[in-house]
């Protein structure tokens, strides 16, 4: 059995994994995992956006206070944004919240903002394997919380 | 509000991993769902119909289709419920195959995320309102940037399609690299002698307006209204009285770098670029001219010969800046290439060696109207060299000077430049280093074949590690990997096989586009296979070697591929734009105009309101729909339509329900 | 010359080219100043300038274009009185181009110091005050109940302890002479502290802090900043990112948005901390955000007006980010 066949094995977890992804690069990219068959963990969710730039830091933050247990935003390669500059943009508030939430005590490896493009359907999957085990490991989103 | 939902088997696609018959009744059960059905192909003509009867039958007032991903179909489905008279805006599609059924193969998790994605979509629909496109009416006319053989090309085939051009070229003459060619592979036909008639066509027809020696300054609007301020360089000389006669350069004491020919013999300081040029005028470079330099050092010299010796008067050192406005519908960019600069090879002499020359200044020796009239002289003393050498992938293939990728052109330059030197040559001797052979398209393998058998070129495979001067020649010691052993051959020339670079300035002209550039800032088409003329942004076309390296037959296809593009653009008298934009909420703006300083499009005004409170306002027609002022608005003032905030909390909130 | 009789003269000068000055005078007790308007000269006797006089004034400043019916005319120009720290707020402000330079004129006080009556009260019951003296790095503290001697660094506000900007950075005219600044050097000690604390002692601390916010709002109406007024989040239907309920987790979704809202922008002037009525250290999280924005764009914010906020720009390559 493949490491990655060992991974998505056993994920009856209750782990909720909330992605936003940019319709023209990322989501494109997990449609191209989708349609080579490359089999991810079942615990991702994800939400179509525009761009990553329309991605208010308050949307990840609002995800998290509703229980989510991870987060992860993807957009385009930097120069490479749909819209010109939206990733870069978000790169900027993204990196900044994601040591706010820490401080706040959502540990900040919750949080992750990636580039995917819509060929890297590979890419994709080890991003998401990795992200699901990191958020497994983590457990569920401190509870006295909520 | 009254829902309906599908599901689709997609045959045994989603089907086989998904319990489509659960999800449909689980789906049945939710608030305001009033139809849930499962179908085995939804996009299938029966598919259809079955949508579009039960939104006739159940008057649904809102549509989920459970199904493949929205980039699949979400067109096709919007068609559909269009043609109920529905808007078709009222629509969601929920990916339960891209991302769920073809990624897992747990029947019950893959089940259970399949309802969690469609309670999130039926909680986005429960939002959406109905929206309406704009019309805006369509500028027939196209701006091409660039005039070398792409550029042309395109010029050539608009225009004969009857639409105006504006043909915008840098230099002050249109011909690009092309031009400066002696012959081309793989058919050794003579360079000028296939382009020329294509730059005097461009330069005679009715429809192109060419403006030369001159830039994009700046680029605003949106697709079918572009408006660009084009900035005309002062050339010094009234390009509409020069009649080129070239009796100024003949005169002119300046001695100046000839830029034409590479820096291989001398020009001056008037020039007329080439026989051929296309506007065949006299352009002054400031820096080398004598009037202009001593009017810098406050004397006043009466140099001037230029100006008494012209028979129309046409030199005018009073020419300013001029800027020009051009209202076009679409854009081709077509900007070219340069070839890298392979002085940081300090193995190769640094540049420092007049014997080691690229590969353009060789075309330049080999061309009957370059600076020794198609005599190959060496550049150090003049003689005709008796052993050449070439070297390959000088800044391709090679990571350690920031240029993996392989210039493509450069294998079959090389073998012509072989050929052409046996032909002026026939004594003479060649030696090619190679790392290895790329000859991919038609009649290019045999043409190398040519190169190594009717020319004599030797190949040899591997990297020269060295090149350096001795008894008035130069010693090239590489290595022979196919024999494993130690290679120095004494030449007379060293001509390098300089890699294809990004044109310089063409990463400023894509900011003033707003199209993406990559690393090495080639110019990034829509979709690397289904997209390779258009950009991501609408009415931004790319042709040539701007894109990436190419060689001729690729780049006028694609000149002619961008015209066809925009044909089809500008043969509409209307543009229907997309309705998924910003609207700023007047009523709740506080004028910060947070919004218009991030808009990467300037889709933002302001506006006054009758109570004298100024406002931020979104021009729906130019507005791309990002979502940047959205996110960015403190006030949340700004939606956006199709993904408002509301939507997106709505499916937050139902999946962490 | 003492800089409160220069402040009067000043305030007697540019008075006819004013509408009003805002300034401090007695409150109802000596350490309780109030924000006084000086429209009139016979008011102007009335000014004070002491240890006490916190009030960040950039916050009357007129507020958006929007708000034509705010507190102000939109014609009407002011004059006020501006700390160090409060004159980061107002080129803040300008830098967002919210206010505009020529409506208001800037007194400049070069600041020695402010007293945190939250630190004071932990010394002595100052609901009784008598008299308060700074004698060299002491003050002579006396109440009905007792007298006391304290060392002033242990009560000044922290911004004060290691203030980097006590001279006003914009001004038109400068009251007194400038004052030495003090090192910057462990004004970020409770942040970092805090960081290393295990995740879940973060979790119950701020459970326990935001379980007492009773939304009152006092934060973001003091805070220079703020100015979406009635259209804040906060209290919105449309879209509805809150709602308005007293869980603890609702309260700390306001805080950390109304946090993040001022990324980049925080000038760390402390208004918000200092008004809440529960004592919740809103500085601390505010002082998290101006940390990293310090650390990822080497940025301050409200210290050039020439700049753009480092949230509203970018770089294609970012220097510390990645």
């Amino acid at each position: 059995m493949s490491d990655i066949q060992k991974d998505i094995q056993n994920n009856d977890s209750n782990i909720k994994i909330i992605a936003f992804l940019c319709n023209w690069c990322s989501y494109g990219g997990a449609d191209t995992a989708g349609t080579s068959r490359l089999k991810q963990p079942s615990e991702v969710r994800i939400i179509r956006i525009p761009c990553t730039g329309r991605v208010n830091p308050l949307f990840p933050m609002k995800a998290f206070i509703d229980g989510a247990d991870g987060v992860l935003i993807s957009g385009c390669h930097p120069n490479d944004c749909h819209y010109i500059e939206g990733n870069f943009y978000a790169r900027r508030r993204l990196e900044v919240l994601k040591y706010f939430i820490d401080f706040m005590g959502i540990e900040k490896e919750r949080f992750d903002y990636q580039w995917v493009s819509a060929s890297e359907g590979q890419r994709w999957q080890q991003l998401i394997i990795d992200f699901v085990e990191r958020i497994k490991k983590l457990g569920p989103i401190g509870k006295c919380e909520t | 509000m009254r829902i309906g939902f599908f599901i689709c088997h997609c045959g045994s696609n989603i089907a086989g991993t998904v319990d489509v018959v659960q999800v449909a009744e689980y789906v049945s059960k939710l608030p305001n769902v009033v139809h849930s059905v499962h179908l085995m192909y939804t996009c299938s003509q029966p598919g259809q119909k079955e949508i579009v009867d039960a939104i006739k039958e159940k008057r649904l007032t809102r549509i989920v289709i459970a199904a493949c991903s929205p980039k699949m179909h979400e067109v096709t489905f919007r068609r559909a419920i269009e043609r109920t008279g529905l808007n078709p805006y009222l629509f969601e599609m929920a990916n339960i195959r891209e991302h769920c059924s073809w990624i897992h193969d747990d029947r019950e998790l893959a089940t259970q995320k399949a309802i969690e994605l469609v309670e999130m979509t039926i909680a986005k629909v429960a939002r959406h309102e109905s929206l309406f496109s704009n019309k805006v009416d369509v500028n027939k006319k196209v701006l091409i940037i660039g005039g070398g053989i792409a550029g042309i090309q395109a010029a050539l085939d608009m225009a004969d399609g009857g639409f105006e051009v504006v043909l915008v070229e840098r230099e002050p003459t249109i011909g690009g690299k092309m031009a400066q060619l002696d012959n081309t592979f793989p058919t050794i036909d003579c360079s000028s002698c296939i382009l020329t008639p294509k730059m005097v066509d461009a330069g005679q027809h009715e429809k192109i307006k060419l403006i030369t020696y001159a830039e994009i300054e700046s680029v605003s609007g949106y697709v079918g209204n572009f408006e660009v301020k084009v900035h005309k360089k002062p050339p010094y000389v009234n390009y509409e009285k020069c009649i080129g006669c070239g009796i100024c350069e003949r005169k002119c004491p300046a001695k100046a770098p000839n830029r034409f020919n590479l820096g291989i013999g001398e020009g001056k300081a008037i020039y007329i670029p080439f026989p051929q040029a296309v506007p065949k005028v006299a352009t002054i470079t400031k820096e080398h001219c004598i009037y202009f330099k001593s009017l810098a050092e406050g004397k006043l010299n009466r140099c001037k010969i230029c100006q008494k010796v012209c028979h129309v008067s046409a030199v005018d050192f009073e020419i300013k800046d001029e800027y020009i406005n051009e209202k076009v519908g679409a854009i081709i960019t077509a900007v070219g290439f340069d070839l890298f600069n392979h002085s940081v090879y300090q193995e190769y002499g640094g540049g420092r060696y007049p014997d080691v020359i690229s590969s353009l200044q060789y075309e330049r020796l080999l061309s009957a109207s370059g600076p020794t009239e198609g005599k190959i002289k060496r550049p150090s003393d003049g003689k005709e060299p008796e052993t050449v050498v070439f070297i390959s992938c000088v800044g391709s293939r090679d990571d350690s000077v920031g240029r993996p990728y392989c210039s493509g052109i450069c294998c079959m330059y090389m073998a012509k430049q072989a050929i052409l030197t046996k032909d002026h040559l026939p004594e003479s001797k060649t030696f090619i280093f190679y790392i290895d052979i790329r000859a991919g398209s038609k009649a290019y393998e045999e043409f190398v074949k040519r190169a190594q058998v009717e020319a004599g070129a030797q190949y040899i495979r591997g990297r020269v590690a060295k090149i350096y001067p001795e008894n008035g020649g130069l010693i090239v010691r590489g290595v022979d990997t196919l024999l494993g052993q130690q290679v120095e051959v004494m030449a007379d020339l060293v001509v390098l096989a300089n890699g294809v670079i990004s044109s310089r300035g063409s990463n400023e002209l894509a900011q003033k586009l707003r199209i993406p550039y990559d690393q090495y800032g080639f110019l990034s088409e829509g979709h690397p296979k289904l997209k390779p003329v258009e950009t991501n942004t609408a009415g931004i076309f790319l042709a040539g070697a701007c894109q990436g390296p190419k060689d001729i037959p690729s780049s006028v296809a694609q000149g002619s591929a961008t015209a066809g593009k925009v044909q089809g653009l500008l043969s509409k008298d209307q543009l229907e734009t997309s309705p998924l934009v910003a609207l700023v909420e007047c009523s709740r703006c506080i004028g910060c105009f947070k919004c218009l300083k991030v808009c990467p499009y300037n889709a933002i005004e302001r506006i006054t309101l009758k109570d004298g409170s100024l406002v931020a306002s979104v021009i729906p027609t130019v507005c791309q729909g990002c979502g940047l002022c959205v996110a960015t608005c403190p006030s949340a003032s700004i939606t956006l339509k199709g993904f408002t905030d509301d939507q997106l909390i709505a499916e937050v909130e139902a999946l962490c329900r | 010359m003492d800089r409160l009789d220069i402040l009067k003269e000043k305030v007697k000068e540019i008075l006819p080219e004013v509408d009003f000055v805002i300034g401090y005078s007695k409150g109802f007790d000596i350490l309780h100043p109030s924000p006084y308007f000086v429209s009139e000269e016979r008011q102007i006797r009335n000014l004070i300038w002491d240890e006490f006089c916190i009030n960040n004034f950039a916050n009357y400043l007129p507020p958006p274009k929007r708000v034509p019916n705010g507190l102000f005319k939109q014609d009407e120009k002011i004059g006020l009185v501006v700390k160090g720290c409060d004159s980061r707020s107002i080129i803040q402000l300008l830098q967002e181009e919210i206010i505009f330079r020529d409506t208001f004129i800037i007194l400049g006080m070069p600041c020695e110091m402010k007293i945190d009556l939250k630190k004071l009260r932990e010394k002595i019951d100052i609901d009784y005050i008598q008299s308060f003296n700074v004698s060299g790095d002491k003050a002579e503290v006396k109440t009905l109940l007792e007298k006391k001697t304290i060392n002033l660094d242990e009560i000044l506000y922290d911004k004060c302890l290691y203030c980097k900007y006590p001279n006003p950075l914009i001004y038109d005219y400068l009251i007194g002479d400038k004052v030495n600044p003090r090192s910057r050097e462990g004004f970020y000690k409770d942040v970092d502290e805090f960081e290393m604390i295990s995740n879940e002692e973060k979790i119950s601390c701020w459970e326990k802090e935001f379980d007492r916010c009773i939304r009152c709002y006092a934060c973001r109406e003091a805070c220079p900043n703020c100015y979406c007024q009635y259209q804040c989040i906060a209290q919105t239907r449309r879209p509805h990112w809150i709602s308005q309920s007293t869980e603890t987790i609702d309260k700390k979704f306001f805080q950390m948005f109304r946090a993040f809202h001022n990324a980049g922008r925080c000038t760390d002037c402390g208004e918000c901390d200092r008004v809440c009525p529960v004592g919740i250290p809103i500085s601390k999280i505010m002082k998290k955000l101006t940390k990293e924005v310090l650390r990822l764009f080497n940025y301050e914010a409200g210290v050039d007006e020439k700049l753009i906020p480092p949230l509203m720009t970018y770089k294609r390559e970012e220097d510390n980010i990645g």
